[in-house]
């Protein structure tokens, strides 16, 4: 007997999953999420560096902030440019915004149906108003918070090669504090809600990667870092980083150490657990979590308690921008060719964007790697182990816990388009 | 009184990007005081925020509608069944899910008039199919009508 899942729910993109239940195996896993950048890879070609971000900006509608900073960083290492403490300071509240963007709703939208038990989040809306209402105010705080500092609340438009073309105002910022500190009521109401989930368990250690947060959580940086050990410059990654194929999928696969790694929430938390924040490090244990995590399903959590971080840190960069005093900076020169690449931590994991310019500053080469095509391969070794502890399982129940292992690590397409179509009736 | 347009859409997806086309040329015409024109890319859910609090709100979106590549359709959100995106995913979230969650949780303006534009092609593109380049005057102009009324 079978069990076929075609086009998994409350994910990005389409994932069908086949297990072959007399042989007790997983017979099949597949992905179809994550061949799409390499098409954009070829429209950036023969475009000039200040064109490159804006495009990749438009990639993908929930990571846009991510790519237009990981594309930025890669821009001004290719060009040499180095970037002021201001600047540092914004892009890596930026990258928090978006982090409490993505969690907030992959969280409420995508994981909160299935230990409530309802197909979607739209019953809730009559059933639990107030939890949807909460779940609208929280996203509502991460997208303002990318609007004040980015320019909009999605797709960037202040970050550009060597700084920001526009600065956010300190009143903004000052009530984006206030809102900060006023949303942990909320916060709080998460983590009750979150605690009495049941995670399903199920243990399987892996390789996980993120990068070095050199000292703070990683969000940012120059190196990246395995928990089997080895550390490897940005620079570098493709040196250590391997894509392969594999005969059952049409998708391309990362190796470092190990046939696969892990990145991600739990990846960051699991290596960086003492850059928590003093409050996301309780906010961990009351979610079961701490630095020694193997079950993948507490991804989950991790996100929920880098939430909290994110918060909490997010108040602390304000504090050090205004304290600064928000200055207009002159951008730095940039011209001429060379190569260049950088990462930074989206809400999924590590991106890279690597880029080589000719000396009128065009575009040669793209190169970039998402974090859902990192983790494919360990998402099928997780199924490939799980499916054989749970074949006792009722057929539904074994389906749904297949399904939330899935949607534990957010895997998203990372390009898209959602034509509206319509009837007229 | 706010009046909002939206523009919706990829511009990297060929005539998916027709609404952010179309803001862009909005953007640099007069528009009456408290009309705000805002390029709402593909952020999903947060087009219900784009929306909340506005008196009235004009989107535009490429809208497959069985119409000849460039035809411009003007509709209100009742008068259609949608079928949006891939499933509910609420990721990056279609129009018909939008408007699922915003009249469930009564955060949709009293006013919302879509034109919608027809695409000839929608693929991994950056730029419009001539038809629909062409239909860009007439949205522009249907739509500052729709304001302006």
């Amino acid at each position: 007997m079978r069990i076929e899942v075609r086009h998994l729910a409350r994910i990005e993109g389409h994932a069908h999953l086949v297990v072959d239940l007399e042989r007790s195996e997983l017979a099949g896993c597949r992905l179809e999420i994550v061949e799409s950048p390499r098409f954009f890879e070829a429209m950036l070609q023969g475009r000039h560096f200040s064109d490159v971000a804006p495009i990749v900006a438009r990639i993908c509608g929930v990571c846009s902030h991510s790519h237009t900073l990981a594309s930025l960083a890669a821009t001004e290492a290719a060009l040499g440019v180095t970037v002021s403490k201001q600047t540092r300071r914004l892009r890596r509240l930026l990258l928090f915004g978006e982090t409490l963007q993505s969690h907030l709703l992959q969280l409420y939208f995508m994981a909160v149906p299935d230990y409530l038990g309802v197909g979607s989040l739209f019953p809730l809306a009559h059933s639990r108003r107030d939890l949807v209402a909460r779940a609208l105010r929280l996203k509502k705080l991460g997208n303002d918070l990318c609007h004040v500092v980015g320019g909009r609340p999605v797709h960037p438009v202040t970050p550009c090669v060597g700084g920001f073309a526009a600065l956010p105002e300190a009143a903004a910022l000052q009530e984006l504090r206030r809102r900060l500190v006023a949303a942990l009521p909320d916060l709080e109401e998460t983590v009750d809600l979150f605690s009495s989930f049941p995670v399903p368990d199920f243990a399987r250690g892996t390789e996980y990667v993120c990068l070095d947060g050199d000292g703070g959580y990683p969000a940012d940086g120059a190196t990246l870092c395995s928990s089997d050990g080895p550390r490897v410059p940005v620079a570098a990654y493709a040196t250590a980083i391997r894509e392969y194929l594999t005969p059952h999928s049409t998708a391309k696969f990362a190796r470092w150490s190990r046939p696969s790694y892990t990145v991600g929430p739990l990846a960051r938390l699991k290596n960086a657990f003492a850059q928590l924040s003093p409050m996301a490090r309780q906010v961990a244990g009351a979610l079961g979590l701490d630095a020694g995590a193997v079950n993948p399903y507490l991804a989950l959590m991790a996100r929920l308690v880098e939430v909290v971080h994110g918060v909490e840190e997010a108040i602390h960069l304000i504090d050090a921008i205004l304290l600064a005093g928000l200055r207009p900076e002159p951008l730095p020169e940039a011209a001429g060719g060379g190569a260049g690449a950088a990462a930074v931590e989206a809400p999924r994991g590590v991106l890279f964007h690597a880029y080589a310019y000719d000396e009128e500053g065009r575009l040669e080469r793209a190169d970039c790697v998402i974090p859902t095509a990192q983790n494919l391969g360990n998402i099928e070794a997780d199924l490939r182990a799980l499916v054989p502890t749970l074949l006792d399982l009722p057929r539904e129940e074994l389906t749904r816990r297949l399904e939330m292992l899935v949607r534990a690590y957010d895997p998203c397409i990372s390009c898209s388009t959602h034509l509206l179509k319509v009837e007229f009736v | 009184m706010s009046f909002r347009i939206i523009g919706v859409g990829n511009p990297l997806m060929g005539d998916d990007g027709v609404g952010i086309a179309a803001v862009g040329r909005l953007a640099a015409r007069p528009l009456p005081e408290g009309v705000e024109v805002i390029d709402g890319g593909t952020g999903g859910l947060t087009l219900l925020e784009l929306m909340e609090g506005a008196a009235a709100v004009v989107l535009i979106d490429a809208v497959e509608m069985g119409l000849a590549p460039g035809a411009v359709a003007r509709f209100i959100a009742e008068e259609v069944r949608m079928e949006g995106g891939v499933g509910l995913s609420l990721h990056q979230a279609g129009l018909a899910e939008v408007f699922a969650l915003g009249r469930a949780m009564g955060l949709l303006p009293p006013r919302v008039v879509i034109f919608g534009v027809q695409p000839a092609t929608v693929e991994r593109r950056i730029g419009l199919s001539p038809a629909v380049e062409a239909a860009l005057a007439e949205v522009v102009e249907r739509v500052l009508a729709e304001v302006a009324a």
